[in-house]
């Protein structure tokens, strides 16, 4: 078991590796130049730019070096977790990660326990439902969920809640009262999902042959549900809520705009559409290693929902 | 819409966003098609009865919160508006007929050949951390900008040629250029140019980015989360307001929070859900409903720029003719292009300057649609035969097929570009569409394509001189093909500080330009405020830029 996760930490490590080197080369290879989005102005608006000012400010982001000294200086920083700072702003990148993360993580977190609960809850109900078409109508609705885009669904939210009720602010983060609707805009496409997933194979499940013992020899049909097909039925919907994870990251970037909250979703699109390499870097280091650790996280979790589950380090 | 109670100033906005313009060699210019500027408005009128009420805490919803607090690193409008309230500048422009008028400076003198200015200062303003402004701290804070170099890209650029300020006496300060520099007085009144404590000067850019400096304005920084919140508060013994302010004391509301809320359709619904009390850029999508709701007001400015251009590549072997240039423009239908693409956000170019530019000159009898015109001059230059595709061809079977390279990205300019596709193609001319996704930081006789466009506000006319001069061969429009009357006139304006005889040359360079087919004005950009009925006092500087000290909460 240590030696599996210490082989997993490895792997780890090299799956960082090649993000960083990917978005590295990418960065470089990609049309762009950051110093002519800093000189133009992020307005987007077309000015005269003086090609001597262009190459000061080059030479003082490091961009005249060539691309593999940029790469090693990279590297090596990025093993003492220091990230330089960012061209936009010059402030330090870790500050200005470090301030966008609560927000973000406060999102993500109540996001996934949103789809946690609905999702488990949702599943877990409509295979209590009497008839199947009554089952299977439950779980097609929520492909609805599934379809809706983030974008439009954030729009509809405050339309109705924040400027028709005013029930919550349409922007900002920091109280809960602004975390609600963002976290239900986040959360819906997911909780359509989970519980497609989870109603599927609890109906498998629930078609098992131990499931029919149970029901034989009493064992109500919430009882069979809930203490001997959910675990067996799991599996999957765990293996994807470890996959939506990722997915709810990628998500704030949309609902952080439309709700105008500060993080890491925002602060993505912005580093992106400014050329902001050192940002990016960093952020693409953070997401890697977020896909790890989770990856690993639910790994670990297997073997205690299922104890038929063994993990070995070999072939990992 | 009355209100008595209108500032003196009320009007115009102005330009924001790179002015650039000037000096230095700004260059390279063509740049994005259509995009938006931030812009600038003014409001002007509003509809808030009764006195001012003191206190209260204004909330206005930005476009996009900037991340630099330093209106002299980030010439951007968001960054500008913030730098208006916390820092004052020696002077302040009208915003009804942009003369310069003085504000920390009481007034100036310039040399004969115009590279000294003398300014006499006030003295009784002190900044927020207690320093006094006086002639040391001009010195200090234009050796700063010149110190600062690209990371001001405007301030240096309107410093470029600065030999050294000298301090004369405690409150009189001389600017010494090595050229004439006319220009340089307009430039003291924009936010590039803002008066900071000494002590604040030595702070690393990053920081001061982040507020980390104290300056004269009406507000101090409470804080700042870069992209998201700024909050101010009042100072209570402000008493040095811009001329143009009705309000010569401390500002009215007791604290203002700006907040980025970068979504139009999520700005304007916080707004009439009361949310927020002021927003800017009201979004084109939304502009009629709030115009018709009449609980609130909108304060809709034309940025004092540019106006936004095709500008035909003189350097291109299908545009070195002046009629095929002129052609272009006359086959251009500017109000279809507006009502189909910019609805309420801008309106028709009438010349090279947008309407509430200082310098502008009314050109819309030449900046007309005439396609007839059009194909007549297409005729005289040449472009006489029509292909079977439609297209115009000269004596040796070239086809007049243009290419306009520009930043994809923008669906108004893309959308923008494909009606003057489908206009200039019933004249016979081919436009093929090349978006990029970042154009090249080249010099302009590499420019790609034949028709470039770009955008730049300024209030002052100076803003064409860059790039329609051969001074600066590398971002000339006329790259290699220097016109020398025009020339003459730029350069000039350099050397003229009489601001009637300003205008007088701006205007036959800005007839130049539009008869030698130089430039293709489309539109003028415009910026809509909106915010409620209850809100009293709102106005804008020449810029468009909200004087917040001004406004008041009535309930």
């Amino acid at each position: 078991m240590t030696r599996y996760v210490l082989v997993r930490l490895v792997n780890g490590l090299f799956v960082l590796w090649a993000a960083l080197t990917v978005s590295f080369l990418v960065l470089h290879l990609v049309p762009g130049d950051p110093v002519s989005v800093m000189l133009r102005g992020a307005g987007g608006e077309g000015s005269a730019v003086d090609p001597a000012a262009a190459d000061e400010l080059r030479a003082e982001l490091g961009l005249d070096q060539p691309v593999h000294q940029q790469y090693l200086e990279f590297v090596w920083n990025a093993l003492r977790l220091d990230f330089g700072t960012s061209f936009q702003s010059g402030e330090e990148v870790t500050g200005v990660l470090s301030r966008a993360l609560p927000a973000t993580l406060e999102l993500a977190v109540t996001s996934l326990l949103l789809v946690l609960l609905v999702g488990v809850t949702t599943a877990v109900g409509a295979s209590l439902l009497p008839t199947a078409r009554l089952r299977s109508a439950v779980l097609s609705a929520t492909v609805v969920g599934n379809a809706l885009p983030s974008f439009w669904t954030g729009i509809i939210l405050l339309q109705v809640f924040s400027f028709g009720l005013g029930w919550f602010p349409a922007y900002g983060n920091g109280e809960f009262a602004q975390l609600v609707l963002p976290a239900i805009a986040l959360a819906l496409p997911s909780i359509g999902l989970l519980t497609q997933v989870l109603g599927r194979s609890l109906r498998t499940a629930l078609a098992e042959p131990y499931v029919r013992t149970a029901r034989a020899k009493g064992a109500s049909r919430l009882r069979a549900v809930t203490a001997h097909a959910l675990r067996n039925a799991a599996i999957p919907a765990m293996t994807l809520f470890g996959l939506m994870i990722g997915g709810i990251v990628a998500g704030a970037i949309i609902t952080e705009s439309v709700f105008s909250r500060q993080g890491l979703g925002r602060l993505t699109a912005e580093a992106i559409s400014a050329h902001d390499f050192p940002v990016i870097r960093a952020l693409v280091f953070l997401a890697g290693a977020l896909y790890v650790a989770v990856n690993l996280a639910v790994d670990l979790i297997y073997p205690k929902v299922d104890p038929r589950i063994v993990l070995r380090s070999t072939g990992a | 819409m009355p209100s008595s109670r209108l500032p003196a100033p009320r009007r115009l906005s102005g330009p924001k966003g790179w002015t650039t313009a000037t000096a230095t060699a700004v260059a390279l210019s063509l740049v994005l098609t259509g995009c938006g500027s931030d812009g600038d408005q003014d409001a002007s009128g509003n509809a808030a009865a009764g006195d001012p009420v003191d206190g209260g805490t204004v909330t206005y919803g930005f476009t996009e919160a900037p991340d630099c607090v330093d209106s002299r690193q980030r010439p951007q409008l968001n960054s500008r508006t913030i730098g208006r309230q916390l820092a004052d500048t020696l002077t302040e422009q009208d915003p009804a007929t942009g003369e310069v008028l003085p504000w920390l400076a009481t007034s100036w003198s310039v040399s004969d050949d115009v590279t000294a200015f003398t300014f006499e200062l006030r003295d009784d303003v002190t900044f927020s951390d207690g320093e006094t402004f006086d002639a040391e701290a001009v010195k200090a804070n234009f050796d700063a900008v010149v110190e600062l170099g690209a990371l001001a890209p405007q301030g240096s650029s309107f410093l470029a040629g600065y030999q050294e300020s000298v301090v004369e006496d405690e409150f009189v300060v001389t600017v010494r250029f090595e050229e004439p520099n006319a220009q340089f007085l307009q430039a003291t009144a924009t936010q590039s140019l803002i008066q900071l404590s000494p002590a604040s000067l030595g702070n690393e850019p990053a920081d001061l980015c982040q507020g980390d400096f104290a300056g004269s304005g009406p507000f101090t920084l409470e804080s700042f989360t870069p992209d998201s919140t700024v909050e101010l508060v009042r100072r209570d013994d402000y008493a040095w307001a811009s001329p143009i302010a009705e309000n010569q004391g401390a500002a009215h509301v007791e604290r203002v929070v700006l907040e980025g809320i970068p979504e139009g359709s999520v700005r304007q619904g916080s707004l009439t859900s009361g949310q927020v009390d002021v927003i800017e850029s009201v979004p084109a999508s939304g502009l009629a409903q709030l115009e018709s709701d009449d609980r609130f007001t909108v304060d809709s400015v034309v940025l004092p720029a540019i106006a936004i251009p095709y500008v035909p590549l003189v350097h291109s072997p299908k545009l070195g003719d002046a009629d095929t240039r002129r052609a272009l423009s006359l086959a251009l239908d500017r109000e279809a292009i507006v009502s189909a693409v910019y609805n309420g956000v801008s309106q028709p170019a009438t010349g090279v300057l947008t309407s509430t530019n200082p310098g502008h000159l009314d050109q819309s009898d030449e900046v007309r649609y005439d396609p007839e015109a059009a194909e007549e001059l297409l005729d005289r230059a040449g472009w006489d035969t029509v292909g079977d595709d439609g297209i115009r061809e000269n004596a040796d079977g070239e086809r007049l097929s243009l290419t306009i390279t520009y930043a994809s990205g923008s669906p108004e300019s893309e959308q923008q570009h494909q009606l003057a596709q489908q206009q200039w193609a019933e004249v016979g001319i081919e436009l093929t569409l090349d978006p990029v996704a970042e154009l090249p930081l080249v010099q302009m006789d590499e420019y790609p394509g034949d028709i470039a466009t770009w955008s730049q506000t300024r209030a002052d006319v100076d803003v064409i001189r860059l790039v329609y001069s051969s001074f600066h061969p590398e971002m000339s429009m006329l790259y290699n093909h220097p016109d020398e009357e025009l020339d003459a006139l730029l350069s000039s304006l350099q050397t003229t500080v009489d601001s009637e005889e300003r205008l007088e040359i701006a205007e036959q360079a800005q007839r130049r330009i539009i008869e030698q087919g130089y430039s293709v004005p489309v539109y003028d950009r415009v910026w809509a405020y909106g915010y409620p009925n209850e809100l009293g006092g709102f106005a804008t500087d020449i810029e468009g830029k909200a004087l917040l000290n001004e406004v008041w909460l009535t309930s």
